[in-house]
């Protein structure tokens, strides 16, 4: 019985310290949370180089760094777009926390360089 | 040994609950409050909940967050049941701005 | 005193009703031209009936698509059924259409119908569960099955009516319940934060990912509909226009609301309204 417990307490100690490892290493780049579709979902509306089957209900993600020439500005657009457009159609992924802050900074980041 | 499982997962999660929190009040994070219990917070998420419900915007996220928090918790991890819970109820407070800000939608032609 | 004011009330207000009772709501009226012009002025090619066809208006490839599947309707069959459950009597020895006044072709044009008496928007749906209780029946479910193959009969026998639904002039309670229902469209919802309007009145026949999005004009012409994506679920591809409604709530991230309800009712009475003057196309297949 003791055995039991001890060996029981062993494996809940292991797998509470690997659980957050492997989540480590699963780590989302910032262009597979931008094409992911539960997550940054872009191409639902907007056509990004590379990525299949887009939408066209946004503009097309090119020529970022000269429209957003400071990467700032092209962060809040994403945290959220009805700031600058009340009747913008893009969901606000920082303010609606359909993404974390270090999400959109790594989203920002891949979009930033296309 | 279901059954010591889930004592020996509940008893490890609550000890570190409140192990953390110990340690947090102890050092520099003075100014935040102490983790709440998951019973609080759910209390919390679901009073949250109801009122964006009744405003009409409650969110689809709300009800697969407790879902998920229900489950942590009863795998042991409160911690992470209650910041599930947090950000229902986060979700509850921004579906009730989201009625206030949408109150006078209309056309826009 | 007091009595013969409400006297007087009571006498203006029948007086009225029985004046006004088939006309629209002047600011109902207004609002119909100006959603139905933005359209057209849009869609400049299509017919005010072509709308009714939806994306596949708006996209050759996806027509012909559209075409093949309708040569061979895979709902027919249930289409059938729905007609022969309308005529099965009930134990009573009633029917369904006992429930209805006029003609069974024109049913489907009237509604969802305001309802004066009740203070609210009855759907063709409600109505036919209403009438099952009426006469003794057990509720059934109105999303799809055996509810929404009679549903679909009704839109099938109505091809080509007009769509007529009204909130009668002066009736302020029709006019709040029609408010309601507009107010539910334009406002953004869920975590997404997008309303109905801004894909199907901003966007029409532009593209979400692969697919092309609906114009609003003309979406109540062919409910209950036979969709591709419900028949590969459980059931058998038949869905009312409010279980389409609850997919769209989820699909931005907003709780559903529960069928034949007054939300999705008065929703469903302001959606419909604006097609008014549409003709019903009968049962269509949608992806």
């Amino acid at each position: 019985m003791k055995k039991n417990i001890s060996i029981v307490a062993v494996v809940t100690l292991a797998s509470l310290f690997i659980m957050p490892l492997e989540a480590s290493a699963k780590e989302m780049t910032g262009k597979e949370l931008a094409f992911d579709r539960k997550l940054g979902n872009c191409l639902a509306c907007h056509s990004v180089s590379d990525g299949g089957q887009p939408g066209n209900i946004g503009p097309p993600l090119i020529a970022m760094k000269a429209r957003f020439p400071d990467k700032a500005v092209l962060r809040a657009q994403i945290w959220d777009a009805t700031v600058k457009n009340s009747k913008s159609l893009m969901p606000p992924f920082g303010k609606h926390k359909v993404l974390t802050e270090n999400q959109i900074d790594k989203v920002t980041d891949f979009i930033h360089s296309l | 040994m279901k059954k010591i499982l889930l004592i020996l997962s509940l008893a490890f999660g609550l000890s570190a609950c409140g192990g953390s929190a110990g340690y947090k009040s102890a050092t520099a994070v003075k100014a935040k409050a102490p983790v709440s219990s998951y019973a609080t917070a759910l209390k919390i998420a679901k009073a949250e909940q109801k009122k964006a419900k009744k405003v009409g915007m409650e969110w689809n996220t709300i009800r697969k967050l407790m879902k998920s928090a229900k489950k942590k918790f009863k795998a042991g991890d409160e911690k992470a049941a209650v910041k599930l819970l947090e950000m229902a109820a986060k979700h509850g407070r921004l579906g009730q701005q989201q009625a206030k800000d949408q109150a006078k939608a209309g056309p826009n032609f | 005193m007091k009595k013969i004011i409400t006297t007087v009330a009571v006498a203006t207000l029948l007086s009225s009703t029985a004046v006004f009772s088939i006309q629209q709501s002047s600011v109902v009226q207004a609002d119909i031209d100006a959603f139905q012009s933005h359209f057209k002025k849009r869609f400049p090619k299509l017919s005010l009936n072509d709308f009714s066809k939806g994306p596949y208006a708006m996209n050759e490839d996806k027509m012909s698509q559209f075409e093949a599947v309708m040569e061979m309707p895979p709902f027919e069959d249930h289409v059938d059924k729905g007609g022969e459950l309308w005529k099965t009597a009930f134990k009573n020895g009633k029917t369904y259409s006992s429930c209805f006044s006029g003609d069974d072709k024109t049913i489907r044009t009237q509604y969802p119908l305001w309802n004066a008496a009740k203070g609210k928007v009855i759907g063709l749906e409600q109505a036919l569960l209403d009438c099952r209780v009426k006469n003794g029946e057990k509720k059934i479910g109105s999303g799809k099955g055996k509810l929404a193959w009679i549903s679909a009969y009704l839109t099938t026998i109505a091809e080509g009516q007009t769509i007529n639904v009204i909130v009668p002039e002066g009736d302020k309670k029709a006019l709040a319940a029609y408010n309601e229902g507009k107010k539910f469209f334009y406002a953004k919802r869920g975590q997404l934060n997008l309303s109905c309007a801004d894909c199907h009145v901003t966007n029409p026949g532009q593209r979400i990912r692969g697919n092309t999005l609906s114009p609003a004009l003309g979406q109540v012409t062919h409910f209950p509909v036979w969709r591709g994506k419900w028949a590969k679920k459980k059931g058998d591809g038949f869905g009312t226009i409010q279980r389409r409604y609850g997919g769209c709530n989820k699909q931005v991230r907003a709780q559903p609301f529960k069928r034949q309800k007054d939300v999705y009712n008065n929703l469903e009475y302001f959606h419909t309204i604006m097609s008014n003057g549409m003709e019903i196309s009968g049962t269509e297949y949608r992806e």
